[in-house]
């Protein structure tokens, strides 16, 4: 005859199960080519881009629509964010070899340089 | 005949050409074609007191007897009438209007109409070839001659017929001249009889004396020399001048009578060519008869105006004679018989337009005819309201005043209803709506400061229209223009210098016409109604967008209307109203406008993509993004 589990066994691990779910997604995001960076903040940059000059960021985004290219240069997309709301333009060196279509989501390493927002390397996901 | 139907009034619709025309082709703008015209330069344009062309109608279907048969119409340019070829001179136009009118004022003459007529009907009767005979010559002739002292009593005879009355009493008497001239002449061909006889008888007396003598003188042996006796050839000499005397005073007898016949066969030919150029057909007539009877008819071609005569037969070889004139009166009466017949009935039947038309054409025919001279007073007072209506009318045409012509049409169609109005009233209304747009055009013209635009149109106007109102308004107003000139002028720079647009623009109108000839004020002024015209526009558009809850297109079509002038406070005043509903895209425009100024075009280009996620379907903002992303590439630097 089989033995019954003690319900606050139930109670005690669901909770558990969640919380490691949880901690796996964010371990997830912050994990990969780009960990170590942080999230790049669109009202910050709204508000002020110039507290931001020199500094690096993550951003997950979806590119949205691509604004300008030059052959000898590279582009400019506009990528709409993920972790938050609004587009902001991204300018990707014609050095990063990568095929962009608009849906696509990328993980982008970004430099803001001035404010331009320049991308130093990327990750689709 | 034709019926061209020409009407004084008929002046009013032309060309118009007018007016057409003016008008036109002659056409004066508001030239009027009546129904079949003869002349199309007439009828277009038929000036008053020049050609009014009266055609009949009323004798179109009477047999033309001896030659080709023009039309009947009355000229009144050469103040002739023309009837059925002949032409009769009136006088002048301005004599034969004032004879028309003369008639249709005065009373029918004094006496019997009736009476007259049988009368003169009676003389006729008895001179005509079917009644006088060997056996009643005498009696008939002395009754028609009695008759005309009768006839001449008569106003509307003129006394006429004591005029042909002396005549044939000259040339009775005359016949008597002759007969004691031909018994003078008998005599002294008696007496030169006689004289020849007796101077034959002295003759044959020397003759044998002669004889005698010379035989005496051969007998015997001894010859003697023959003595001619003398006596008796004093008496025979002077038997031959008593002879040749005679055969003197026969010939200067002879040629007595011939003079004396001739001229009065003159003054009586005379006479009756002068009574059908007259036309006095009645006259013509009877004078004819009384020729007739009194001359032989050795003497019946016509001598006197024959030329004239012959004029109205186009036959070449034709000879005129008495018989002649007789004819052509006879059908001249006829005609005017027929005449009065239709004016009657058309005026019975209400027509009395028409009947106008023929009284004016038989009176000028048979003006002293008894039954033109004394038709119907009462008929005769209605037709004079016609004629005063459409001397008005036409006076109104000639001095093109368009104005009174309605009324007055409708005026003469209350007397006449068949009087063509709607033809004229149409034509006029045509010709004042083309001086009222030419008028416009001048108008328009001024307020682009083009005055050799607006002269001409005014020209058209006035030629079409000499009278308009509208010509007198914008006369006024240029002529006020000098006041307005120097009232407006430092006015509208203040204005301008002061940058208020707005203002100028509600009154561009008054500082249109006063700034017309003022080249360069008249550009700013343009240009100043293009900009705030074009604001308004905007300001509109804005607000009907607004109205459909579309506040960030509003704000977008006003951001354009900015771009055209700032300053407007009609711009400002629906900014202030639509700030509130818009604060975060204007605040969004705005920080990107800024930061495109400082050169941050990354920033900016932000911006703009989150305005226009905010308004996604302005062209402002695509516009801005596309513009922000050049200058961007543009700006950014590779970094190895």
């Amino acid at each position: 005859m089989a033995k019954k589990l003690n319900p606050l066994f139930y109670a005690f691990a669901i909770p558990m199960v969640g919380i490691g779910f949880a901690a796996g997604i964010i371990l997830a995001r912050n994990s990969g080519k780009f960990g170590d960076l942080k999230p790049f903040r669109y009202e910050s940059y709204q508000q002020d881009w110039r507290t931001l000059q020199g500094n690096e960021y993550i951003i997950r985004g979806q590119v949205d629509q691509q604004l300008a290219y030059l052959e000898n240069k590279g582009r400019i997309l506009a990528v709409k964010l993920l972790d938050g709301s609004g587009r902001v333009p991204v300018f990707i060196p014609k050095s990063i070899q990568q095929n962009f279509e608009t849906g696509q989501r990328y993980k982008m390493h970004v430099l803001v340089r001035k404010d331009v927002l320049y991308v130093e390397d990327v990750e689709k996901f | 005949m034709k019926t061209t139907c020409i009407l004084l009034a008929s002046v009013l619709i032309a060309p118009l050409a007018w007016a057409q025309g003016v008008l036109p082709d002659g056409t004066t703008p508001f030239g009027t074609r009546q129904p079949q015209p003869s002349n199309p330069a007439v009828s277009q344009n038929v000036n008053a007191g020049t050609a009014g062309n009266y055609s009949s109608s009323t004798s179109e279907g009477m047999v033309d007897r001896l030659f080709d048969v023009n039309s009947d119409s009355v000229d009144m340019e050469n103040g002739s009438v023309q009837w059925k070829g002949r032409t009769f001179n009136l006088g002048n136009s301005r004599v034969m209007r004032a004879r028309l009118d003369r008639y249709f004022s005065s009373p029918p003459p004094n006496g019997d109409a009736k009476r007259y007529e049988e009368v003169i009907n009676r003389i006729e009767q008895l001179l005509s070839p079917q009644n006088i005979t060997r056996s009643n010559y005498e009696a008939s002739f002395q009754e028609a001659w009695n008759l005309l002292f009768e006839a001449g009593k008569y106003d509307g005879d003129a006394e006429n017929c004591l005029t042909i009355a002396s005549l044939v009493l000259k040339t009775t008497q005359m016949r008597d001249e002759m007969k004691g001239l031909q018994m003078t002449k008998n005599q002294l061909e008696a007496v030169r009889k006689l004289e020849e006889e007796q101077m034959a008888s002295r003759a044959r007396g020397v003759e044998l004396r002669t004889d005698v003598a010379a035989e005496k003188a051969r007998g015997g042996k001894n010859p003697k020399p023959v003595v001619v006796p003398q006596q008796g050839r004093t008496d025979l000499g002077l038997k031959q001048k008593d002879s040749a005397r005679a055969e003197a005073e026969i010939l200067r007898t002879d040629s007595n009578m011939t003079a004396m016949g001739i001229k009065a066969k003159l003054e009586f030919q005379s006479q009756i060519v002068a009574f059908l150029f007259q036309r006095r057909f009645h006259h013509a007539i009877i004078a004819s008869s009384f020729y007739r009877q009194v001359f032989k008819g050795s003497s019946q071609e016509l001598t006197v105006g024959s030329k004239q005569v012959k004029e109205m037969f186009p036959v070449s070889d034709f000879v005129p004679s008495i018989d002649s004139v007789d004819m052509l009166a006879r059908e001249a009466i006829k005609d005017v018989d027929v005449g009065m017949m239709a004016v009657n009935q058309l005026y019975d039947m209400g027509d009395r337009y028409s009947a106008f038309e023929r009284i004016q054409e038989t009176f000028f025919l048979g003006e002293y005819d008894p039954k033109v001279m004394f038709f119907d007073p009462e008929k005769k007072r209605v037709m004079q309201e016609v004629w005063r209506n459409l001397r008005d009318l036409q006076r109104m045409g000639d001095e093109r005043d368009l104005s009174g012509v309605e009324e007055l049409v409708n005026k003469v169609k209350a007397v006449a209803p068949d009087f063509p109005a709607a033809q004229i009233v149409s034509r006029v209304n045509n010709a004042m709506q083309s001086s009222n747009l030419a008028v416009l055009s001048a108008k328009q013209a001024a307020l682009m400061g083009d005055m050799k635009k607006a002269e001409d149109q005014l020209t058209v106007a006035t030629k079409i229209w000499p009278t308009n109102p509208s010509v007198r308004d914008f006369m006024t107003e240029v002529v006020n223009r000098s006041d307005l000139l120097s009232q407006k002028v430092p006015e509208f720079d203040r204005l301008y210098q002061g940058g208020k647009f707005r203002d100028i623009y509600n009154r561009k109108e008054e500082f249109g016409i006063a700034l017309m000839q003022d080249k360069d004020r008249s550009a700013k002024l343009m240009t100043v109604v293009n900009q705030v015209g074009e604001i308004e526009n905007r300001i509109m558009q804005a607000r009907t967008l607004s109205r459909q809850g579309n506040n960030y297109l509003a704000w977008d079509v006003l951001q354009m209307a900015t771009a055209v002038g700032s300053d407007d406070p009609e711009l400002g005043k629906i900014y202030i109203e639509l700030a509130p509903s818009v604060s975060n895209y204007a605040r969004l425009l705005d920080s990107g406008a800024k930061n495109e100024k400082e050169g941050n075009y990354a920033a900016s280009l932000s911006d703009y993509l989150a305005a226009q996620d905010l308004n996604q379907t302005s062209e402002t903002c695509q516009q801005h993004v596309s513009r922000l992303s050049a200058l961007m590439m543009n700006e950014v630097m590779l970094v190895r």
